[in-house]
């Protein structure tokens, strides 16, 4: 650690144990959380300068450079065959999913390291992402096998490529930018969240209503999501479940829907919060899977016109599909119900083994010694 | 013949099998009405899935259950009897392992009326469906599936019981020895995915078990 | 002579502390062959070699004319066995044991089955498990012989059994010996009780058969003389086999010997000696010499 971040450090642990007693010998919790806040800054900061720290440290190592058409891997000398076998088929990979929008990546290297360098050829390997000042920071480890490494350099690229849709649409989609083709394990897991999801509006899409498909994952009624996602027992168990916060500094409003169970109030109490606070009835796998739909539907140019779209999270998935996104909505909620299993309990194929078994255990008690 | 051993084994399987058919057929019953004052879906599954793990704790104890008392008349004799009657050890062994899997049959039974009257007596949250049959094979799969290992291992000699145990303990021993060796060798692991995946020996006790699902 | 049980260097190891090293055992066809010696001689292994309950590590075995453990199956069909210790599961009732054995003998007679359990005062609805020992051993007999078997298995049938019991079962077993003219091996350590009953007997001790022959000549052949003058050698030509001597009274010797007759005084006189009392042993008296000498020479 540079002599810069152990000032830091110590800086920081300084305060803190000055301003822990403080904080003990505060008579209000109103002064314990100001107190709190205040550290908060100074913990990021040297967080912060840790990891630049780190990012040197790695780019302190020679490094050869692995192209494959928009994708660029930095690997020091004993990973750069490593390298050579992950960046054709991750670049393939990015290509048939995001086309030109891939080439961003020119511009965003990542880095193959070890961060023992005399570490043994089982040791896992670091990916770092290096930005456009040079700088690394470390994001997975993976052990050195090509597939997984393809996996997660394609992973990081995708949230590469997806950041350039803005905040607003990554807060939406509240998870990884897809680089997968829909699997039906995708579709299973998505269903299962729909059936099993608390709100009104997820039911009523798995019952078949597409409108309220397009309700409950955020792509419509967004001009007053609190009015248009939830009912009212629903708002007042998502006020009952606000931080502590919130609550404390809207105390009156909270007891007012929590106790008195006065909806508006609890709808005005939604309504402070951030907007990016309040999440669709469906969860980020639901999201993630109608963005996968619109990519698979939209090919690889999909991302492009997504780019190219108004900034509205309907317009957005409609030009990614090429399809309205009324339509876009109906195709992923018939997918979503056609992903039951016929069966989760019992396959033909597990009977078929299960019977395959009995009938060996069978043969090998036939075969048992009659002597004793 | 058949008759005869079915008629006997009975007398001292019948116990386990009335207690192992009343098990059966009271617990779908029970994981339902334990569902009544919950109304998420969600928790509802969960429930479903904890009370899972009883059906298969249930088909195991089943199996193992209906496959030792198959030989407990042999083994407290010391096989003697069954080795003096003029009969080949196969076939003698096919009638004890057929007896048993008849004694499967009322429990398995137990299970699925169970289920079916669960499923129409409680309600069910909007957009689960109900797996009565479904389970019920499921459960008769492991049940048999279980008989048959406990049977074929009932019906070894204790030396090649022994073997049995030495190889589970020779991979513990391995796991050990690769530890202590530094290697990343994780052999219980793999082992235990070789015996419980797809398509392992146990696999139809793993995954998912619920009368009420997605 | 034809035999039912015949085995040919017959050789088991189990554990460490008993072997049995070429066993030559010779049951005839149609006789009842007492099969004697003390506890842990190897009279309960020998009849499981034979029945194929044990795997033999070398000789050959024939039962009934077949090849065992390979006729395994036709051969048992054949066999009447009554074990050492009840076999059957205590949780079934007489008449459920007595249906289970029906079910795997072709050749059972449901009929006489009947009349024995009458006989042997066996009631339908007992337990196994809660039969007296005199009445378990009833039962197995009777299991035994319903099945009509050509040759019968019995081992120390007749053990632990009081009096009245004892002789019930073996009057049964001699009306069933007589009528179907079976073979019987029996195996007991009750010297006497053979001794009634047995054409042939066999005598095993530590694994090792020791003597096989008639009855009649083992209670005429064996006996005991008081001799005078012995000389400290005897040689081939004795026309009877010493088992054993020492001294006895005074200068007199005491002699064990088989195979005598009254004519043979005369050889003895031709050695300078004089043999001044022959004694007749019973059953169990020349069961425990023929032991003595044949632990002496080992």
């Amino acid at each position: 650690m540079s002599s810069l971040g152990r000032w830091w450090l110590a800086g920081a642990a300084a305060a803190i144990l000055i301003g822990a007693p403080r904080a003990a010998r505060a008579q209000t919790q109103a002064e314990y959380r100001a107190r709190v806040r205040a550290l908060v800054p100074v913990w990021h900061e040297v967080a912060a300068l840790k990891r630049r720290e780190d990012s040197l440290a790695a780019l302190t190592l020679p490094s050869d450079t692995v192209r494959s058409g928009p994708l660029v891997l930095l690997a020091d000398s004993a990973l750069v065959g490593f390298a050579r076998r992950v960046a054709p088929p991750a670049a393939a990979a990015l290509d048939r999913r995001f086309g030109h929008a891939a080439e961003i990546l020119r511009s965003r290297p990542y880095l193959l390291s070890r961060p023992d360098s005399a570490g043994s050829p089982d040791s896992p390997i670091s990916l770092s992402e290096v930005d456009g000042t040079g700088q690394a920071r470390y994001v997975q480890s993976e052990p050195p096998d090509v597939n997984a490494m393809v996996w997660a350099v394609t992973h990081r690229a995708a949230a590469a490529i997806g950041a350039s849709l803005g905040g607003d649409f990554a807060h939406w989609l509240g998870g990884d930018f897809p680089a997968d083709t829909a699997t039906p394990a995708m579709w299973t897991g998505v269903r299962i969240d729909l059936v099993t999801s608390p709100f009104a509006m997820a039911r009523a899409c798995y019952a078949g209503a597409d409108s309220a498909c397009a309700l409950a994952l955020g792509v419509a009624g967004t001009d007053d999501p609190v009015a248009r996602w939830f009912d009212a027992s629903e708002r007042r168990d998502r006020v009952r479940h606000l931080t502590y916060q919130y609550r404390a500094d809207h105390a009156g409003v909270y007891n007012a829907c929590v106790t008195l169970g006065a909806d508006t109030a609890c709808a005005a109490l939604l309504r402070l919060m951030p907007t990016a606070d309040v999440d669709p009835p469906l969860g980020a796998s639901a999201r993630q899977s109608l963005l996968t739909l619109a990519l698979d539907l939209g090919g690889p140019d999909a991302v492009t016109r997504m780019e190219a779209a108004p900034d509205d999270r309907g317009a957005q998935l409609a030009a990614a599909g090429g399809i309205p996104v009324d339509s876009l909505v109906r195709v992923w909620r018939h997918d979503v119900v056609a992903a039951r299993s016929s069966n989760p309990s019992m396959s033909w194929g597990m009977a078929l083994t299960s019977l395959l078994w009995v009938a060996a255990c069978g043969a090998l008690a036939l075969r048992s010694s009659p002597w004793r | 013949m058949f008759k005869a051993i079915l008629k006997t084994q009975w007398q001292w399987t019948r116990t386990a099998v009335l207690l192992a058919a009343i098990a059966a057929f009271t617990m779908p019953l029970l994981s339902m009405n334990s569902n009544v004052p919950t109304i998420q879906p969600r928790s509802f599954i969960s429930v479903m899935q904890t009370w899972g793990v009883g059906y298969v704790v249930l088909a195991a104890t089943v199996g193992l259950a209906v496959a030792i008392l198959a030989w407990s008349s042999d083994h407290r004799g010391h096989h003697v009897y069954a080795l003096t009657l003029p009969v080949a050890r196969w076939r003698y062994v096919l009638l004890r392992f057929g007896a048993g899997v008849v004694f499967l049959v009322p429990v398995v039974a137990a299970l699925g009326a169970g289920a079916l009257l669960a499923v129409t007596m409680f309600p069910i949250p909007q957009g689960l469906h109900t797996y009565p049959w479904a389970l019920t094979a499921r459960f008769g799969f492991a049940a048999l599936v279980a008989f048959a290992i406990f049977f074929a291992i009932s019906s070894a000699t204790a030396r090649t019981a022994g073997y049995i145990l030495g190889a589970i303990a020779g991979v513990i021993v391995v796991q050990f020895l690769a530890d202590a060796a530094g290697l990343h060798w994780d052999v219980v692991s793999h082992a235990v995915d070789l015996v419980l995946a797809y398509p392992g020996v146990l696999s139809v006790f793993s995954g998912r078990w619920a009368l009420v699902d997605v | 002579m034809t035999f039912a049980v015949e085995t040919q260097g017959l050789r088991y190891r189990a554990g460490r502390n008993f072997a049995m090293e070429g066993v030559d055992l010779h049951v005839p066809t149609g006789a009842i062959y007492g099969f004697l010696g003390p506890n842990g001689a190897g009279k309960t292994t020998t009849i499981r070699l034979i029945l194929g309950l044990l795997r033999a590590t070398g000789g050959r075995i024939a039962v009934l004319g077949e090849s065992m453990p390979a006729a395994r199956v036709s051969v048992l069909a054949r066999v009447g066995y009554v074990p050492d210790r009840p076999h059957v599961h205590p949780s079934l009732t007489v008449a459920q044991s007595m249906e289970l054995h029906a079910a795997f003998h072709a050749r059972w007679d449901a009929r006489w089955a009947t009349e024995l359990k009458g006989q042997f005062r066996l009631a339908d609805d007992r337990r196994v498990g809660s039969l007296s020992k005199g009445e378990t051993g009833k039962l197995m007999m009777l299991l035994a012989l319903a099945q009509l078997p050509e040759l019968l298995v019995l081992d120390e049938p007749t053990d632990g059994l009081d009096p009245v019991v004892r002789r019930d079962v073996l009057e049964a077993l001699l009306a069933y010996v007589s009528d179907r003219q079976a073979s019987v091996l029996i195996s007991s350590h009750l010297v006497h009780e053979l001794e009634r009953i047995c054409d042939w007997v066999g005598l095993m001790d530590r694994g090792a058969l020791v003597a096989e022959l008639p009855m009649r000549e083992f209670k005429s052949g064996i006996k005991r003389l008081y001799v005078t003058g012995a000389p400290a050698l005897l040689d081939d030509t004795t026309p009877f086999t010493v088992l054993s001597r020492g001294p006895a009274n005074g200068a007199a010797e005491q002699w064990l010997v088989r195979g005598w007759t009254p004519d043979m005084h005369d050889h003895v006189t031709s050695l300078g000696a004089t043999v001044t009392d022959v004694i007749d042993l019973d059953l169990e008296e020349g069961f425990v010499e023929l032991l003595r000498s044949f632990r002496d020479k080992r």
